[in-house]
């Protein structure tokens, strides 16, 4: 019944769903940022003080509008404040603990980001395709109206960050291309 | 308690200690079930309180990315959790993000998520709900069904094992008790059965054996030394009443043996079983010749007649056993008949029915009635003589003076006559027949001639009413005392009436007016005249002084007494009605008693109505009844048959009747 209840409601409003999920598309994606958080553990001497923030980073252009913002200032990771903060150059990648690459970013740009942060311990999440074939960490992709992501299979056996199965069993994983 | 009354004691022990092992068995059950029941309610809502949250933290990743897929799938792996028959999982926001379903079972979650913890729900369920937490956030809830079948099962797994317990625990007590109670109720069985032996063959001789030293070995001990009082006093017992036995036979031979009476038993079949020495004396034989006589033989009238019929139709023998005294006549060894009294009583012996007879003697009664009677009969003639004096003296007073004066009526009448005879005879002087006429008519003038010739006739005639009165009481006093000369003839009760008031007179004529209402056509009866004048004289007198102690001497109030005759079908009926005091209720019925008197010491002698009873009632086969109305008057009704009722008769005048002249 409910099953015939969800199938007449996206046949009679197909359209105007399909505008809502682009709407809510980044929201979601802030939440996800946010929840990583939670199930991926840094190593010690990540934060230089105790006080310091956690900091989210978003590559160069920033398509969240506000709701990365409002998502920061109602939450914490582990006590610790969270700070967004745009990241304009491939250098200053290691200021960040999650580093978002959006898609307006260029290919050959979001490679080159890729391969800055492979020795920073930054979870490094991108919404192109083919990201995580790149090496990139994460990537969110689209999959019946619902935003899902993948994790590259590289992740947990490179450098020190540990991602927690209970995450990895909710993400597709997709092994390296190298 | 009531059911277990009747029921023998090995029973009721076995039935007691069975009652005792199965309520103890069975609060014990009972206990162990419910704690059981309890600490597996306990365990299970742990066990799926742990489930749940097992479920949540596995399912907390799913719920924070928004993967019910996941989810859903974390929940189907529940189906390896039977008793788990629904799952489902809220959301953040509350709203339900994954569910699980058994086979039978439908989607009914609440639209919000309860609050955690748990509740057992009326339809056996336990339903559980855990916050779902990612740190400190909560991130959903949980919600469980499992059902309670599991407990269900285990409950009725305890029943029958349970059951079974019990039924052993039964069984075993059952035959334990059943052999050791023995103990107990074989000793106790053992006296009932002596003691039921003992009542039965009154043997008080039997003693119990005493196997124990506990309570029943006293109760033996205290039962024997019982049976030893028992038995000591019966034996003493026994001794008394054979002793007292003894006694009282001989007592009771003794007053028999002693009375003045004669007693004479007699068996059903009419043969003298025993007598006594008054019962040789009265009919003149000895003892010897008595017992085994046939009674009735000794009896005048007894015919041929069986011993029972003649008890029924000469005794008026009644079904209570007695006959009221009765008289009848018996013939003795020198051939003199003796009127006897017999009163008979019945009674039921070793040998069947037997009647006992008390016969007295009733020649010197009868003897002493008769001068009684007689005796009365003269006292009242006594009594009446200065009366009956009286009413001779009154006419022959006036007799008396009449003569006087016919006497003195004759002198002058001499006188007269004289100067006739001297006027005719005197020749010798001339003298005319002038002065011859002048000298008679001073004679006749002297002489009051003309009164004494109109009275002399009236004193005549006054004279002889007067001596007639005279003659008339004189034959009254003539028939009363001396009619027929105690023979039963026919009379003229008129007649009778008539003397009675007649000699009276002098008692009733100060007091009352009498009046006589007499049938002119009354029948002659046969009768004893001179023993019915006396029961109309005692009838009247006792008129005339109850009227006496009504009003007295007063002239002004004087009383009536009405004597009337009549003829009521084959019977003469005698009323005396009198305006007297009447007769107290409370003494009425003694009024025939002899010797009873209401009249003051020196008036009465008490024998006049039991007089009129005896004649009445016993000689004339009649009724004497009273009707009275104290203060008001009594009448005294005397009826007599016409008849000549032999059999009603007193025996002493029955052959009188017989040998008169019809």
């Amino acid at each position: 019944m409910v099953v015939a209840l969800v199938t007449a409601w996206s046949a009679f409003a197909q359209d105007a769903t399909q505008v809502e999920v682009i709407d809510r598309e980044y929201a979601i994606k802030a939440a996800f940022l946010y929840h990583f958080s939670t199930y991926v553990e840094w190593p010690p001497g990540t934060f230089e003080a105790a006080e310091a923030p956690f900091v989210i980073g978003v590559y160069q252009t920033d398509p969240f509008g506000t709701a990365l913002q409002t998502v920061a200032a109602s939450k914490k990771v582990a006590g610790r404040s969270i700070a967004i903060r745009r990241i304009d150059s491939r250098q200053d990648v290691q200021d960040c603990q999650i580093l978002f690459v959006p898609n307006s970013v260029p290919w050959q740009e979001q490679e080159a980001v890729i391969h800055s942060a492979r020795d920073a311990q930054v979870l490094v999440v991108g919404e192109s395709d083919d990201f995580v074939e790149q090496g990139g960490d994460v990537q969110f992709f689209v999959e019946g109206n619902k935003v899902r992501f993948a994790f590259g299979a590289e992740v947990t056996r490179r450098g020190e960050l540990k991602v927690s199965s209970k995450l990895l069993s909710l993400a597709k994983i997709i092994p390296s291309a190298e | 308690m009531d059911l277990l009354k009747n029921t023998s004691i090995p029973r009721k022990l076995t039935l007691l200690v069975l009652a005792a092992v199965a309520t103890a068995l069975f609060l014990s059950c009972v206990a162990f079930v419910i704690n059981d029941i309890r600490f597996m309610r306990d365990a299970m809502v742990r066990q799926l309180t742990s489930l749940a949250n097992v479920l949540g933290s596995n399912t907390a990743a799913a719920l924070t990315f928004d993967d019910t897929e996941s989810a859903q799938h974390v929940l189907s792996s529940l189906n390896v959790q039977p008793s788990v028959t629904k799952a489902c999982i809220y959301d953040a926001e509350g709203v339900v993000f994954a569910t699980y379903v058994t086979g039978v079972q439908t989607y009914d979650f609440p639209s919000t998520p309860p609050s955690a913890g748990y509740r057992f729900t009326a339809d056996g369920h336990l339903k559980v709900a855990a916050a779902i937490l990612v740190g400190e956030e909560q991130v959903g809830t949980i919600y469980l069904h499992a059902t309670l079948d599991q407990v269900r099962q285990q409950l009725a797994h305890y029943a029958e094992i349970v059951l079974v317990v019990l039924t052993m625990s039964f069984g075993t007590s059952y035959l334990l008790v059943s052999r050791l109670q023995r103990g107990i109720s074989g000793p106790i069985l053992a006296l009932a059965r002596t003691a039921e032996q003992i009542s039965t063959n009154q043997d008080y001789s039997i003693r119990v054996a005493k196997t124990s030293d506990d309570e029943l070995g006293t109760l033996y001990d205290e039962f024997n030394h019982m049976l030893e009082q028992v038995e000591t006093g019966k034996r003493a017992l026994q001794e008394a009443h054979r002793r007292l036995t003894q006694q009282s036979e001989q007592r009771m031979r003794a007053i028999v043996e002693t009375a003045a009476d004669a007693i004479i038993t007699i068996g059903d079949d009419g043969v003298i079983d025993s007598c006594n020495g008054a019962s040789c004396d009265l009919f003149g034989y000895k003892r010897e010749e008595l017992l085994g006589a046939k009674f009735t033989t000794l009896l005048t009238d007894a015919d041929d007649m069986s011993w029972q019929e003649y008890v029924r139709t000469k005794l008026d023998y009644d079904s209570s056993s007695k006959c009221a005294s009765k008289e009848i006549e018996a013939q003795r060894s020198d051939a003199k008949v003796i009127p006897l009294l017999i009163s008979l009583s019945r009674l039921v012996t070793d040998e069947g029915w037997m009647s006992t007879a008390i016969l007295r003697d009733l020649s010197e009664s009868k003897r002493l009635q008769r001068e009684l009677l007689q005796a009365q009969r003269l006292e009242s003639i006594g009594q009446l003589a200065a009366g009956i004096a009286h009413e001779i003296n009154t006419p022959m007073q006036f007799v008396g003076d009449n003569i006087e004066y016919l006497s003195q009526c004759t002198d002058r009448l001499f006188q007269v006559v004289d100067a006739y005879e001297r006027s005719l005879a005197s020749e010798s002087l001339p003298r005319s027949w002038d002065d011859r006429l002048r000298d008679l008519g001073d004679v006749i003038e002297q002489n009051r001639f003309h009164q004494v010739r109109e009275q002399i006739p009236l004193a005549i005639t006054e004279s002889l009413e007067g001596i007639e009165r005279v003659k008339h009481i004189v034959r009254a006093m003539k028939e009363f005392s001396h009619p027929g000369g105690g023979n039963r003839i026919p009379s003229d009760l008129n007649r009778a009436i008539e003397s009675t008031v007649a000699i009276t007179r002098n008692r009733w004529k100060y007091v009352a007016e009498l009046t006589l209402e007499l049938d002119p056509d009354l029948p002659s009866v046969w009768c004893y005249p001179a023993e019915m004048n006396q029961v109309f004289l005692n009838l009247i007198v006792n008129a005339s002084d109850a009227i006496a102690e009504k009003s007295g001497f007063d002239d002004d109030e004087r009383g009536r007494i009405v004597v009337r005759s009549l003829r009521v079908d084959e019977n003469i009926v005698i009323e005396v009605v009198d305006t007297g005091c009447g007769i107290p209720e409370d003494v009425r019925g003694r009024i025939f008693d002899p010797f009873f008197t209401t009249k003051e010491v020196g008036k009465g002698t008490g024998q006049g109505l039991a007089i009129c009873y005896n004649v009445v009632v016993n000689k004339h086969g009649g009724a004497l009844e009273v009707e009275s109305t104290p203060g008001i008057g009594t009448l005294f009704r005397v009826t007599i048959p016409r008849s000549r009722p032999e059999d009603t008769l007193d025996p002493e005048y029955r052959h009188v009747a017989a040998e008169a002249p019809v």
